[in-house]
């Protein structure tokens, strides 16, 4: 065991490294360099995000670090409750099998290790400071197994092992909590700074405004927990078809969608932008053309409606006190909600305002000029050719 | 003399985690490093934080006194006191400073005239460094006679690294829940850090709810500049946000001018009646604020009037959205009512109205006002005011 070696790894540790594969294959390198015999090591954290239990970091020698992603299911899975990681989690204490000791024959994991030519297996606990315990893994090789040596220079690895790993999981967990409660692009521009009410831009954009046909109806007709189950799944429709498309989505309104697609300030992607909000809404179309919901005997179909519009919006922070918003105003957006109400009227899914349909004439129609509150002249409206028969059949 | 904090160390390098709070933390530690030789008389953290509101936190230790925990808002870091202090050194060029009462060098330092008034003889900033780069400060003193000796301050520097890592790991906790207090409410986000980020997370609970708009808001923002729209949102927002939470609701979306609020009755002492009685009081404290507010907008001062609906009921309260874009929110009946109650506040020339439920349990001061059918009830709703708006309504 070379102790130099292995004090500087405790100072890099302690000293702080760049991003989580940096430190685990750091660690692992620097560990194998003290005289380590390491082969494949694993590291387990959980972090608060809607659709992820944890990640896993897996490094072997000469190999790039890979990463997993786990659901929630993991906790209630045969593969996982018959890991030795489950004797970790439920003790808090480490857990360590030489395999060729029979007893570790009860976890399947190991066979695959085994096969590997894996002789000996430690797991070892990450302490969190809120209580949590995390878990990281490591295996070896060598012929006869780690060295009592080898153990002590693991077991004091993971005291500012932990400390990092905590301090990346912070950092996931609070930009994820960012990304699902704020929007993406927003959570950004907090995560750097921009959390204080004087903090807004005005910039160019796409925007989008939708909201279920008939949802106040229907609210008020079923119960709260159908109520929620039906808009998530509507806004499943939406927020994945947004998102691909490049667009943000800012805000939530009962059954109202607000999002926006963020131009160029030179205005040199107008057209770029525009055509992938088209694609975007088609797509939300199609998914809410084919939803049903089973209400009783029958199965409840959906319509919906979304403005599109572009222009400037002023994109930033609004609210009182410290309780904020991360949102945008403008009469651009006015504009978007009172096009989506002519939406309704006209029995259109897609209506565009004429800066959005002049942007590429490509499949739009004109609806017709109509007068609307803030403006002094009538608006023309504009209809995608694609819906001639569903509005003809609704006329 | 040499000085041991080996042990400190280590109980930093795990997370101090006998000491889970941040005031224990630097309590128990300055009194170890006292035991450990280090005769330290002040000692004090500063800390930048991620907040509307507050730019730092300050902790600050005295032996034999309770920790003084203090912040420092934004306008401390334009003050020329801080510019030359120590405190922004360290932060702004990462590089310790170091001031000895008596030595010329230091005179520089202003602050180093109090430190002599209080007997200091030496003082020694040292910075907290973060991985993500950014650095905050430390400083340390003691009225020990010839200062610190090299050995002290050796010491001092050695535990830098390990209390750096630790520091980083509270100030991100402390980031997650001032991001959800800032933008998804504070009950929501103690629910949410308490693991409800997942869609299916919704609970039934009975509360009361808040919905306001701004009268004529919307003619207002197609008239004026964003900005100027955005600061009049933000002055009405203020008038309500303080007066909310001051009696215990959470504001749980802004909608343009609209506001939902909930006070919750279960959770809260399960009185409804006394839960009720602090609505009222905070929809009077509300109107007072914006009868108050005055904006000036060219020659025209402009003055403002907005409508509030109180109702009580069941809601259904959780995660609604679409993938992992998420909303912590509200829904029901009970608040598709509030919605509709607000509508009617403009028509009857009224500042506060109340539903038939809320006016029942929190009693005296209201006045029928009558029924009014209501869409989504089959029939038709008892709406009240209150008697101390009569002469409004009658104008």
């Amino acid at each position: 065991m070379d102790t130099v070696e292995l004090e500087k790894l405790i100072n890099w540790l302690e000293s702080g490294a760049l991003t989580p594969v940096e430190v685990l294959s750091g660690t692992c390198e620097r560990l194998t360099a003290a005289g380590v015999p390491l082969w494949r090591v694993g590291v387990f954290v959980s972090t608060l995000h809607p659709d992820a239990f944890g990640r896993s970091f897996v490094w072997r020698p000469g190999a790039d670090v890979v990463i997993n992603t786990a659901g929630f299911d993991l906790p209630d899975s045969p593969q996982y409750k018959r890991s030795p990681l489950a004797i970790l989690y439920a003790s808090g204490r480490e857990v360590r099998y030489r395999l060729d000791d029979p007893e570790s024959r009860r976890f399947p994991f190991f066979d695959d290790m085994r096969e590997e030519g894996v002789t000996d297996y430690i797991a070892l606990p990450l302490h969190f400071t809120d209580g949590s315990t995390h878990a990281t893994s490591w295996t070896t090789k060598a012929g006869s197994g780690f060295t009592d040596e080898h153990l002590a220079a693991l077991r004091a690895t993971v005291l500012p092992f932990a400390r990092l790993a905590e301090i990346f999981a912070m950092r996931r967990t609070a930009t994820a909590l960012l990304d699902t409660y704020v929007g993406n692009r927003a959570g950004e521009r907090i995560w750097a700074g921009q959390i204080r009410r004087g903090h807004a831009e005005a910039m160019q954009a796409a925007i989008w405004l939708s909201d279920l046909r008939g949802f106040t109806a229907l609210s008020d007709r079923l119960a709260a927990r159908t109520v929620v189950d039906i808009l998530n799944q509507y806004f499943d429709c939406q927020v994945p078809a947004i998102r691909k498309h490049g667009g943000e989505i800012l805000k939530f309104m009962g059954d109202g969608l607000l999002a926006v697609f963020p131009i160029a300030k030179d205005g040199g992607d107008l057209g770029e932008v525009c055509a992938r909000v088209l694609g975007a809404a088609r797509e939300a179309r199609a998914g809410v053309d084919a939803m049903r919901y089973p209400v009783g005997e029958g199965d409840e179909r959906f319509r919906f409606g979304v403005a599109l519009h572009i222009g400037e919006i002023l994109f930033g922070n609004i609210g009182g006190m410290s309780r904020l918003d991360f949102t945008c105003i403008g009469p651009a957006v006015n504009l978007a909600a009172r096009l989506e109400k002519i939406a309704g009227k006209l029995s259109r899914t897609v209506v565009a305002s004429a800066a959005f349909a002049g942007v590429s004439s490509d499949g739009w129609t004109e609806l017709g000029e109509f007068p609307i509150a803030g403006f002094s002249k009538t608006q023309r409206v504009f209809g995608l050719q694609d819906e001639m028969a569903l509005s003809a059949d609704a006329g | 003399m040499a000085v041991d904090v080996s042990d400190i160390r280590e109980w930093l390098i795990d997370g101090a985690r006998s000491s889970p709070a941040p005031a224990d933390m630097i309590d128990a530690l300055c009194r170890r490093l006292t035991q450990a030789g280090i005769p330290l008389f002040r000692v004090a953290f500063y800390i930048r934080t991620l907040h509307p509101d507050i730019f730092g936190r300050n902790f600050i230790w005295k032996p034999g006194e309770p920790l003084q925990v203090g912040t420092a808002d934004y306008d401390v870091v334009d003050s020329p006191q801080f510019i030359v202090s120590p405190i922004a050194i360290v932060s702004r060029e990462g590089r310790e400073v170091r001031a000895r009462v008596g030595d010329p060098a230091s005179a520089r330092y202003p602050i180093v005239e109090d430190l002599s008034a209080e007997g200091v003889t030496d003082y020694i900033a040292l910075p907290i460094r973060f991985i993500d780069g950014s650095a905050h400060t430390t400083s340390w003193t003691t009225k020990q006679e010839g200062g610190f000796t090299d050995e002290q301050i050796d010491a001092l520097r050695s535990i830098m690294a390990p209390l750096s890592r630790l520091v980083e790991v509270i100030r991100l906790s402390r980031v997650a829940t001032t991001l959800l207090d800032t933008y998804v409410g504070n009950r929501a986000g103690e629910k949410i850090l308490g693991g409800q980020i997942r869609r299916g997370h919704t609970e039934n609970m009975n509360a009361a709810i808040w919905l306001s708009d701004l009268r004529g808001f919307t003619a207002l923002s197609d008239r004026l500049p964003s900005e100027t729209v955005v600061d009049i949102l933000n002055l009405y927002f203020d008038c309500q946000v303080a007066a909310i939470k001051a009696h215990g609701g959470e504001v749980l979306k802004y909608m343009g001018d609209g506001l939902l609020a909930v006070f919750p009755i279960d959770e809260y002492v399960g009185d409804s009646q006394q839960v009720c009685a602090r609505v009222l009081e905070a929809a009077r404290e509300t109107r007072a604020g914006v009868e108050a507010m005055q904006y000036a907008i060219g020659d025209t001062i402009e003055r403002f009037r907005f409508g509030v609906a109180l109702h009580v009921g069941q809601i259904l309260y959780g995660n609604i959205g679409g993938g992992s874009r998420l909303d912590f929110t509200c829904i029901g009946p009970a608040v598709n009512l509030a919605a509709r109650l607000e509508k009617l506040t403009g028509r009857l020339r009224r500042t506060i109205v109340a539903s038939e439920g809320f006016a029942g349990i929190c009693s005296g001061g209201w006045r029928d006002l009558g029924e009014f059918p209501i869409a989504g009830f089959s029939k038709a709703q008892r709406v009240y005011g209150l008697f101390d708006e009569e002469a409004m309504a009658a104008a």
